[in-house]
């Protein structure tokens, strides 16, 4: 058995149990060292093709939320920093080393000598033109980010002050959001800019034609080792079944977002691999507590009691994933000790008779064209109809059901988030602290709550986080927040001589680590 | 007269009508006959409650206890599609039909007056032609939420097109024939020439058309719950079916093809309608002259 072998089987068992258990940090990090071990005795060469269920729609990290546009520009542009191969730690990118201030309030940053893809050196210039693009409040992520002033003290080092503590400062620097671009080229036409980045990541665009793909050529001058793949190129491929199709008949090497119906026949073909890695990702029902009835909590707990969400991991999502004990995403504080609240119909009933209900209409909004949560939707309903609530199910395109979500114009809302960042705060503020976000469109509003967060973002002290995340966690998910349904993992599927791919944690996936055995 | 042949017969005069009938018209009568009478009386014909979940009972493929298998929700299918027969041919009959009653009005009376009535109306037509259906449909659901009620307004704006330019065609065809100048001679009013003697004459070319548009409008109401645009969930129609299965076609084959297969076999009777009443009324239309 060669070393190659033995860390491609490793591999799938570190696979196969996170899946199951959703592994702490420490496991991870042995499968990635296993990785790089086998990128020691790596072939160059070779054109890799990866079918994307959605479209990269643009370049430019600063005006884009798409999944598509961030898989393609966490391949062409680095930000600061960057999420290590597990997602759970950060890595040096574009800064070198950075040291923080015993009272977390200054930042100081080591810029390394870097080209961008035209042969431009990283500049002071373009890295404060790129976080005034990305920390502008009117910008699209701009709210991630904290009240700070960046000062350039040298041509290498810039310091960052902050206005209040803000611990997950250095996660939200490695966002595809705060990715650094050459500022002249920017500048002299965004919408270019979109199509044909200049930026100072692994890969740069050789050609993009939106719609059907995007070809990826490493970047001569990138300051890193140099990818081992001649070629990327970026299929968009939106139907389920014809990128399974194209990857049992090795028109594609790599498919993320694996229709979980079909994972067993993957898993069991044996010239493929089946990647299941654990996600900060959360699927649940978003509930608006700002419009009767589920402006009471005891709906609103009937609706958790009488969510048979074992059926629909079953029934769903075939067994992959986990029945949550939070509103949120497992990511780096979760506590595990929260009791979940259990399928209990009868309990349902008796809190729906107890709170007065009128019999007004909830409307469940599924997005339509997605069977998943069609299914789950129908699934809900059925124990939601049985507990004696009038439940409607409305599909709505994504775009028109976001734009109600907006308005505040909708009861329950089938979906899921994902965080961007490695930190508990970016979501446990944005979902629960109501002066940060509003309650992400719930209406959630509970003082005690926000007074936990703020000082859990305050402080420097791992224990003292754990402890006020896990009051957050026990108080907004028995508050009835949503119904959550399931803790996700990513499921990828690639050919067994594509060796490197893997999901980091918060989604993104690094190509410059991949190469083809053959 | 041709129209009233088919419009008028008495049911003792039914069976000798029926005696004319081509073989394709004859078998497509049948076959619809059977799905509607399936569709009236579904409770009894469906072994299943069409909405229940059973979870131990997932992707089971066709068997003797269930004919069409069970879906991923664990429902049987064979009742499902039965009670999609109620949804689709009736939502189908509706869309079809009310757009041609005003239609056809609206056609005849462009073609029997002219002049400055014909041009509103017919521009009136151009525009709504002109005007994308999807989109006008997306827009309606924008506003009104999705759902029946929505393809209905949507398809209530664009549908009577087509049968107002096959009336307007033929009525003025109609329109300079002798019995016509004589009913006008004989001083009868226009409601009463328009329609008790053009009508029966104009009516044959929408009849026919109208077969064929009721196979398309459960296609498209198919296409629209496709989409998510239509029927919602839970609710049985055959196009949401379809979707649902389409992630499955691979492992669980029966999830979206037997839906799929009733879709086929309702617009075969239609169109098997279709043909033969457009045989039958050409027949009696030689017959006459």
């Amino acid at each position: 058995m060669t070393r190659t072998e033995v860390s491609k089987r490793l591999r799938r068992g570190v696979a196969a149990i996170a899946a199951g258990a959703m592994l702490a940090a420490g496991l991870l990090g042995g499968a990635a060292a296993l990785d790089s071990a086998a990128a020691g005795e790596a072939k160059q060469g070779g054109t890799l093709i990866f079918a994307l269920p959605e479209e990269p729609l643009s370049m430019t990290g600063f005006t884009i939320s798409d999944n598509g546009s961030i898989w393609a520009i966490e391949q062409v542009c680095d930000s600061l920093l960057e999420p290590d191969d597990s997602g759970y730690g950060l890595r040096p990118a574009l800064a070198e080393s950075w040291d923080v201030s015993d009272d977390q309030m200054v930042y100081t940053l080591h810029i390394r000598d870097a080209k961008f893809s035209n042969g431009d050196p990283v500049t002071m210039a373009d890295i404060q033109f790129s976080l005034d693009k990305a920390t502008d409040p009117e910008g699209y992520l701009g709210f991630v980010f904290p009240a700070m002033t960046r000062e350039v003290v040298d041509g290498k080092t810039l310091k960052i002050t902050l206005e209040q503590p803000f611990t997950p400062l250095l996660s939200t620097l490695s966002l595809f959001a705060a990715g650094i671009v050459h500022k002249a080229t920017y500048e002299a036409s965004p919408e270019d800019f979109g199509v044909q980045p200049v930026c100072a990541g692994p890969f740069k665009v050789e050609s993009f034609q939106r719609g059907n793909k995007l070809v990826l050529v490493p970047n001569e001058h990138y300051w890193d080792a140099q990818p081992h793949v001649d070629k990327i190129e970026m299929r968009y491929v939106p139907e389920s079944n014809a990128r399974i199709l194209g990857l049992k008949s090795g028109d594609f090497d790599v498919i993320n977002v694996v229709p979980l119906n079909q994972a067993k026949s993957i898993e069991a073909d044996p010239g493929l691999t089946l990647e299941v890695s654990p996600a900060f990702r959360l699927d649940y029902v978003y509930l608006n507590h700002a419009r009767a009835p589920l402006d009471n909590e005891d709906i609103r707990m009937a609706l958790n009691y009488a969510a048979n969400r074992d059926a629909i991991l079953k029934a769903v999502f075939f067994g992959y994933g986990e029945v949550p004990n939070s509103y949120m995403p497992v990511i780096n504080y979760h506590c595990d000790s929260v009791e979940k609240i259990a399928y209990d119909p009868e309990k349902a009933k008796a809190l729906v008779a107890g709170a007065g209900y009128d019999g007004t209409t909830i409307e469940l909004i599924a997005p339509s064209g997605d069977s998943a949560t069609r299914q789950s939707a129908q699934i809900l309903q059925q124990g939601w109809r049985a507990a004696g609530l009038n439940v409607e199910i409305v599909e709505f395109d994504i775009g028109t059901a976001f734009g109600m979500m907006e308005e505040g114009n909708f009861n329950a809302f089938v979906s899921y988030i994902t965080s961007d960042t490695n930190d508990q705060d970016f979501l446990a503020s944005i979902e629960a602290d109501n002066t940060i976000f509003g309650g992400f469109f719930s209406s959630y509003n509970n003082k005690q709550v926000t007074d936990w967060l703020t000082e859990a973002r305050q402080s420097g002290d791992p224990a003292v986080r754990q402890d006020l995340y896990c009051k957050v966690q026990q108080q907004v998910y028995w508050d009835g927040y949503s119904v959550p349904l399931n803790f996700k993992p990513f499921v990828n599927a690639y050919r067994n001589d594509v060796i490197g791919f893997h999901n980091s944690v918060t989604g993104p996936w690094w190509l410059k680590d991949v190469w083809l055995d053959r | 007269m041709p129209g009233e042949a088919i419009l008028t017969a008495a049911p003792a005069a039914l069976w000798r009508e029926i005696g004319r009938w081509s073989m394709t018209l004859k078998i497509g009568s049948l076959m619809l006959l059977v799905i509607v009478l399936a569709g009236i009386f579904a409770p009894v014909v469906a072994p299943y409650d069409p909405y229940f979940q059973d979870y131990d009972k997932l992707l089971l493929p066709p068997s003797a206890s269930h004919l069409f298998g069970t879906d991923q929700l664990g429902r049987d299918l064979f009742s499902r599609v039965i009670y999609g027969i109620r949804i689709d041919m009736t939502v189908g009959f509706i869309i079809t039909f009310v757009p041609m009653i005003y239609g056809v009005a609206i056609g005849a009376l462009a073609g029997y007056y002219g002049g400055v009535l014909d041009g509103v109306l017919m521009r009136l037509l151009d525009t709504a032609i002109a005007f994308p259906f999807l989109v006008l449909i997306i827009v309606v659901i924008a506003i009104l939420g999705p759902g029946v009620q929505s393809i209905y307004i949507a398809v209530f704006l664009v549908a009577w097109t087509m049968y107002a330019r096959l009336a307007r065609a033929e009525m003025l065809v109609e329109r300079s024939k002798d019995y016509m100048l004589a009913a006008e001679t004989l001083g009868y009013p226009a409601s009463r020439i328009i329609f008790r003697h053009a009508l029966p004459n104009i009516i044959g070319s929408s009849v026919v058309f109208s077969m064929a548009d009721f196979v398309l409008n459960i296609l498209l109401l198919s296409g629209l719950s496709f989409l998510g645009l239509g029927i919602q969930p839970p609710e049985p129609e055959w196009g949401s079916m379809v979707a649902e299965g389409r992630d499955f076609i691979f492992d669980n084959w029966w999830i979206c093809t037997l839906p799929g297969l009733a879709i086929v076999i309702a617009g075969t009777a239609l169109s098997l309608i279709g043909d033969g009443l457009a045989r039958r009324l050409g027949q009696s239309h030689q017959a006459i002259l």
